[in-house]
């Protein structure tokens, strides 16, 4: 009977104790992967991979290992692919970032997530070896230099920008009796051009403004604040550092968008495309390479979705495309709008290797290797000297898109931002759907204060 | 008489399957085997979800955030969370939402289409209920994405449109009605529809199975005394149906209000018409990087999920 009674209190036993371990080694995770002593030091780059290749991050840190690997035997190079879309991406980069066991040495970002990283303290400052870097001191156009800092310090380099444009169809123009070398310069302008191609040119959309919620960061970027940014208001005021909740400009670019909407008279597209988390795709590979929108307000990177290779090659839009810069509200000085974006390496502030982090950097953004990365992405590069690198100077457009750089505007890259920028697509969406622009401000002035609090905001009259 | 019908409950529970052991010693020896058999599970159970679940209740009570300040150094703020959320007009239209899609989506819908199709099915020949029960189980058996990119496909297009219409539309033109760009026009309408066409399946087995424990005798003796077909179903088969009627109700309740991958594939999840507590939930804490916020909102999710089972459990009378 005691034997018997034995064997069965083994086995539970065992179990238990096999779980236990389980659990520990569970506990204990991956942390042994930072090597010590003499062996070679392991930088880990982080960066988003999603959808089809080809994969442009990856073909560049490959060519960086390789040279980095070959010229420093001290230092090895391990790429870490964040296969996610890219509100999840941040997710899973955060998270990493948070404990030493899972943080990559380098980090890539949207540079308007550094000022919330860089609060968070996820972010090592990179003043002082950027300082030593002449490279980068020369090169580095100013505002690429100016998107990266946050509170004084320098977070980040800048591996590429955006501008934003206005993309035309010069096949419908020409239908339309317009210009096929078009530059509008107010917004009555463009307005004038939409309604031509909705009188003479049936079966086109005749422009296409991103607006509403599902579209998110694109209808606030992309649609309202390229309208805001041209009028004599601001999203936010940098010298009294208060978001302007309130201004004549907000409320007619809300009337911008409401004429664009207007389901009786309507330019933009109809709902199930503008109101679609899809309507990027759509738009630029639908509906413009078939031919049925006349006026796109859209990015510089629009024509990496028509080369070959892209998700929608189309050789001919080089012919058929034509491109506008965006006008201010009444053509008002500087006369045009552009916004720009972009992404940044970081060091994390978690890497127990920041010295070589940086070294496996300067490798990566050398000239060579950041030209041949900006042209595969179709990046506007933010490093002067690549505007003289062949391969970029031929690309289409590029000369055109760098062009804008100059009098390109930033986004409030303040931890607030996302949150308001939500509140501006649904303010976007509630003029589209028959709200007046005033009581969408009045709903939009509510929901600013209960996110940057009643200190943190001020109105323009 | 009643209670021994009713198949749902489970009668093991009641009589004990042991005999009663003779002395405390004996009964002291089974109870210690019995744990030690248990000891395994309930670690698991313990590691990882009650754990966790300690683990985000401690979360809702401070301002921990994935990026920005309370990222760096996460404070506690006590029921500041709570008081935030029931000052967040954003969570009532949330709470309103998710009430909405669970009464008209689950409640009406799928338990009492679930109830009819339980009942036509019943007594019908082999062919009919395999043919009928296999479309209806597909709804059920496609995961939530699929269904999600079926519906929107089904939906798409509308008037004016420059795109390929979607079915629904297409058979709208050809019977010459207007069409419509549903999932924009009528995004509630919608979201309840695809719901009840993918959770029906699931009350009508559990209906069904409840049905197969009504023993024929009842309605023969029934149908003898003149009842017809409502007085059948009013005063023998939801009575007996009672505890699978409790346990549906439950069951869908509870996966309805934790539903998010249908409605957020097909509204992308920011409509405020269609934003159910669990979207509101993700926008906060994956959207918006507040981890602590998200955390309160889940644990009053629950509270809503606890307070609605146990009012059906009251109001059938049953014991689960």
């Amino acid at each position: 009977m005691r034997t018997q009674s034995r064997r069965v209190y083994l086995f539970p036993l065992v179990s238990v104790l096999f779980l236990l371990g389980l659990v520990l080694q569970a506990c204990g995770g991956s942390g042994g992967t930072t090597s010590n002593g003499s062996g070679p030091i392991t930088i880990t780059v982080a960066y988003q991979q999603f959808g089809p290749p080809p994969y442009f991050e990856q073909q560049w840190w490959t060519k960086v290992q390789q040279q980095v690997q070959s010229t420093n035997p001290n230092i090895k190079l391990k790429l870490e692919p964040i296969i996610a879309d890219e509100g999840d991406y941040y997710t899973k980069l955060d998270l990493m970032l948070r404990s030493p066991s899972t943080a990559p040495d380098l980090i890539r970002e949207d540079s308007f997530l550094i000022g919330s990283d860089a609060t968070a303290g996820y972010l090592t400052p990179l003043d002082s070896y950027l300082n030593s870097w002449s490279d980068y001191q020369q090169q580095w156009y100013p505002s690429m230099q100016k998107i990266t800092t946050f509170n004084g310090h320098n977070y980040g380099v800048m591996d590429g920008t955006d501008t934003r444009l206005i993309w035309y169809n010069k096949n419908i123009f020409q239908k339309a009796g317009l210009p096929t070398d078009w530059q509008p310069k107010t917004w009555a302008d463009i307005l004038t051009a939409a309604n031509a191609i909705k009188a003479k040119v049936p079966g086109v959309i005749p422009m296409n403004l991103y607006s509403g919620i599902p579209m998110d960061e694109a209808s606030s970027m992309q649609g309202f604040e390229m309208l805001l940014y041209g009028t004599k208001d601001s999203l936010y005021n940098y010298n009294t550092k208060k978001w302007v909740i309130s201004s004549k400009g907000f409320q007619d670019a809300l009337n911008f968008v409401k004429t664009v909407y207007n389901p009786s008279d309507l330019l933009g597209p109809t709902n199930d495309i503008a109101l679609s988390t899809q309507a990027a795709n759509t738009i630029t590979q639908q509906l413009i390479p078939q031919g049925k929108l006349g006026i796109d307000i859209d990015g510089s990177w629009v024509p990496n979705t028509w080369a070959s290779g892209g998700q929608a090659p189309w050789p001919q839009w080089q012919q058929t495309m034509g491109m506008a810069k965006m006008p201010t509200q009444f053509g008002d000085a500087p006369n045009y709008v552009s916004l720009s974006g972009g992404w940044a390496y970081s060091i994390s502030q978690q890497s127990q290797h920041k010295d070589q982090a940086f070294q496996v950097m300067k490798v990566a953004n050398s000239v060579d290797n950041l030209a041949s990365y900006d042209v595969a992405a179709a990046q506007i590069a933010p490093r002067k000297d690549i505007a003289n690198v062949a391969a970029y100077k031929n690309l289409p457009g590029n000369e055109f898109f760098t062009s804008l750089v100059s009098f390109s505007q930033f986004r409030p890259a303040f931890p607030a931002y996302p949150k308001i920028s939500v509140q501006i697509d649904s303010a976007m969406q509630h003029v589209m759907q028959g709200q007046s622009p005033g009581d969408a401000m009045s709903s939009y002035q509510q929901s600013v204060i209960g996110i940057a609090g009643q200190n943190n905001i001020e109105t323009h009259t | 008489m009643q209670k021994e019908i009713q198949l749902e409950t489970p009668l093991e529970t009641r009589r004990p399957l042991t005999p009663v052991p003779q002395n405390n010693q004996r009964r002291n020896k089974h109870m210690r085997t019995g744990i030690l058999f248990m000891a395994p599970a309930l670690l698991i159970t313990l590691v990882f979800m009650i754990g966790p679940a300690l683990w985000s209740v401690y979360i809702s009570l401070t301002n921990m955030s994935l990026t920005g300040a309370g990222a760096a150094s996460p404070q506690w703020v006590g029921l500041q969370n709570f008081a935030q959320i029931l000052h967040d007009g954003e969570f009532f239209n949330a709470f309103r939402v998710s009430l909405t899609y669970l009464v008209f989506s689950a409640l009406i819908g799928q338990a009492v289409l679930g109830l009819l199709l339980a009942l036509l099915m019943r007594k019908r020949n082999r062919v009919f209920k395999a043919i009928l029960g296999s479309i209806i189980v597909v709804a059920w058996v496609i995961p939530d994405v699929v269904a999600g990119f079926l519906w929107s496909a089904f939906l798409a297009g509308g008037p004016q449109s420059v795109l390929a219409p979607g079915l629904l539309n297409t058979i709208m033109s050809a019977i010459a009605l207007p069409q419509h760009a549903w999932l924009q026009q009528y995004p509630m309408t919608m979201i309840i529809m695809a719901n009840i066409w993918r959770g029906t399946a699931f009350s009508m087995l559990l209906y069904a199975s409840g049905l197969e424990g009504i023993p024929d005798e009842l309605f023969e003796a029934a149908a003898i005394d003149g009842a017809g077909v409502w007085a059948r179903l009013r005063n023998i088969t939801l009575p007996l149906l009672r505890g699978t009627i409790a346990t549906d109700l439950l069951l869908i309740t509870l996966s309805t209000l934790s539903d998010f991958t249908l409605v957020f594939v097909l509204t992308g999840g920011s409509n405020l018409n269609t934003e159910l507590m669990t979207i509101y939930q993700y926008r906060q804490a994956f959207q918006f990087y507040q981890i602590g916020y998200g955390s309160a909102i889940a644990l009053l999710i629950i509270v809503v999920g606890a307070i609605l089972s146990l009012l059906y459990i009251r109001i059938l009378r049953v014991e689960l």
